[in-house]
């Protein structure tokens, strides 16, 4: 809702678009992920992890930030949303001193319930209202929306077996195909949660999704910031998952939580968690807004910075890690 | 890639609702996407515009003349509720000429309320082309396939004329219009210049050229169409109401015609709101002619120079 170009101003600030802008790092590392079997496996798959980390993290640097001096910060993913596990009396001590032997500094902490809900703020849901699926050709907008099935994939789906034995039996099998297949498909359909006994239960990829979402400072909720890290500055953790803040800052000195690019090295088992994850977010319309604030921001830094969310996401798949939990 | 052109859709009807609907129950109705402000504003009167809903499109463009487009890309759809009574859904798009091929879906959600168009097809000829397929759903059973930006903005009204904020006793029976309308940059244009077409009874249409340092921001130009939509609808609609009112006896009948008329509409009259300076003077053009604030005025005192009747 528009002023004028010169003379007395009107102005309503209900009236005005409003969006937060959060601090940037140049670059998020996720050191690790935390399953509850890579819990119960030992502190070594934990040593070794974090070894190849470190190995890594200097090419990442080089490649994903700017020479000099960047902003850096790392972050460690825990899950509490589908199997809880130890306490962080427990884990978190063993964390930061199994980081510790291999150099590196664990900045940020985040439990994986914060992705579905985080201080009361459906954050999920807030993204899965967010996606929009790539349109079947001939979709010109008189066709409604398809339902919320709890389905997004990157094709056209082969038609249901039931729906074609029904039809004929003798009517050609039709197969999947991707959208931007190069001759053939790789046609993938991910699942983006369920629903029992009148509860949501978010799929592991989707929680990824959001959580690289976060990452990449990416999610607004009315304009403000939803997950703003807290300082644990007590020294001891609690028993319970739920007394420690979605996103603990462990390092009080630590470069931002949100990057311009994330990287993420992960046991290669999440290979295919992670091509679901770039299916979501390639079909997720992050708040335009959003977009036009950090492009601003990374100009003003002389950083260029792709717009679309894929192309700000890298990762290392390492054999032998921590295999990871299934969700 | 160019961007030169920009389309769009406004329907306008009546809410569905006996009353002005109250302050507290307008962002509930407009909050469509979850995360994100309805936004208002109380001067000169009450009105607020939804958050942006994005629907892909994968379609045959509709072009004048020469070679065809296939468009890709998002619309963009939001709502407006203007005064508490008057409802509108508004759809837009900016075709981006000479998209060379088909990218992976992200690469058009990082530009939402884009639709790149494959093929050869020119601005002026999609322009045209969005203008003149404004009334062919009127031929019975033909099912458009070309971008349909009035299904996005009739699927939007419903929804929000369905809503159980609402109790779905409208004071008054009045039609639904629906404004179609394209805005090119044209280097030829010296200043801002077009055509507003009153079609039939409910559709209108308006092809703007704009002066090739006009800012052209697909939102802006939404909203000044949004409120030159608004005001077509009230003339419309009172000037319809008067009509069938103030031809014969000021009797009860006429008279209980007239009052939702003078109790909901007269005050909704504030030509320019919302619109970018940069757009006024399609404002003024038609203010030159043909008058809608002098045919309002007409209209309003018609209207009460009939009640006056009355009550002598």
């Amino acid at each position: 809702m528009t002023g004028h170009d010169r003379g007395l101003w009107y102005s309503e600030t209900s009236a005005e678009p409003r969006t937060e802008s959060v601090p940037m790092s140049h670059l998020s590392v996720e050191v690790g992920h935390l399953y509850r079997e890579d819990f119960a496996s030992g502190p070594d798959v934990l040593r070794r992890q974090f070894r190849s980390v470190a190995a890594m993290l200097p090419a990442a640097a080089a490649v994903l930030s700017p020479p000099g001096r960047s902003r850096i910060s790392t972050c460690f993913l825990v899950d509490d949303y589908f199997h809880r596990f130890a306490a962080p009396a427990e884990v978190v001590p063993l964390l930061v001193g199994a980081a510790a032997e291999a150099g590196l500094t664990i900045d940020y902490l985040a439990r994986e319930s914060a992705c579905a809900v985080a201080d009361g703020r459906p954050i999920a849901g807030m993204v899965a209202a967010r996606m929009v699926a790539p349109p079947e050709e001939g979709g010109n907008g008189s066709r409604p929306p398809p339902q919320e099935s709890g389905w997004l994939s990157n094709g056209t789906r082969s038609p249901s077996s039931a729906a074609t034995e029904a039809m004929a039996r003798h009517a050609a099998w039709t197969p999947p195909r991707e959208f931007t297949a190069r001759r053939h498909s790789i046609f993938t359909d991910v699942e983006l949660w369920d629903d029992a006994d009148g509860e949501r239960t978010w799929s592991s990829p989707f929680l990824a999704a959001v959580w690289q979402l976060l990452r990449l400072g990416l999610i607004r909720d009315k304009g403000a910031a939803p997950l703003a890290p807290r300082p644990w500055d007590t020294g001891t953790y609690p028993q319970a998952w739920d007394d420690l803040p979605p996103l603990v800052q462990l390092n009080p000195h630590a470069a931002p939580f949100a990057a311009y690019r994330t990287f993420s090295v992960l046991p290669t088992t999440f290979l295919p968690i992670e091509h679901a994850v770039r299916v979501l977010l390639d079909a997720t319309a992050v708040e335009p807004a959003v977009l036009d604030q950090l492009a601003q921001h990374s100009a003003a830094e002389h950083i260029s910075l792709p717009r679309e969310v894929t192309a700000r996401i890298m990762y290392t798949f390492l054999p032998g890690l921590a295999d990871g939990g299934s969700a | 890639m160019t961007a030169h052109l920009v389309v769009g859709e406004v329907h306008t009807g009546l809410l569905m609702h006996s009353s002005m609907l109250p302050e507290g129950a307008v962002p509930g109705l407009l909050d469509l996407v979850p995360g994100e402000r309805v936004r208002w504003a109380e001067r000169p009167m009450a009105r607020a515009v939804s958050a942006d809903l994005a629907r892909a499109v994968d379609c045959p463009l509709a072009v004048a003349s020469g070679p065809r487009g296939r468009g890709l890309g998002t619309v963009l759809a939001r709502a407006r509720l203007v005064g508490g009574r008057v409802i509108q859904a508004s759809v837009r798009a900016r075709l981006v000429c000479n998209a060379e091929r088909r990218r992976p879906w992200g690469h058009y959600l990082a530009r939402l309320g884009d639709v790149e168009v494959l093929g050869k097809a020119d601005a002026p000829a999609l322009a045209d082309g969005f203008i003149a397929d404004a009334d062919t759903d009127a031929d019975a059973g033909l099912v458009r396939v070309t971008l349909d930006t009035g299904a996005v903005c009739e699927s939007l009204l419903m929804d929000l004329q369905r809503a159980p904020a609402l109790d779905h006793r409208p004071t008054m029976r009045t039609r639904r219009t629906r404004l179609r309308w394209s805005a090119r940059r044209d280097p030829d244009a010296p200043v801002l210049s077009g055509r507003f077409t009153v079609v039939d009874e409910t559709l209108r249409t308006l092809s703007l050229h704009l002066p090739a340092d006009t800012a052209f921001d697909p939102a802006d130009l939404a909203a000044l169409c949004e409120d030159l939509a608004h005001h077509d609808w009230l003339l419309t609609t009172a000037g319809r109401v008067a009509e069938q009112a103030c031809t014969g006896a000021a009797d009860p009948t006429a008279l209980r015609r007239l009052r939702p008329v003078v109790d909901h509409l007269l005050h909704l009259w504030t030509p320019g709101t919302d619109v970018a300076p940069a757009l006024l003077p399609a404002w003024d053009a038609l203010e030159a002619r043909p008058g809608f604030s002098r045919q309002w005025q007409t209209t309003v005192s018609r209207i009460r120079a009939f009640l006056a009747l009355d009550t002598t």
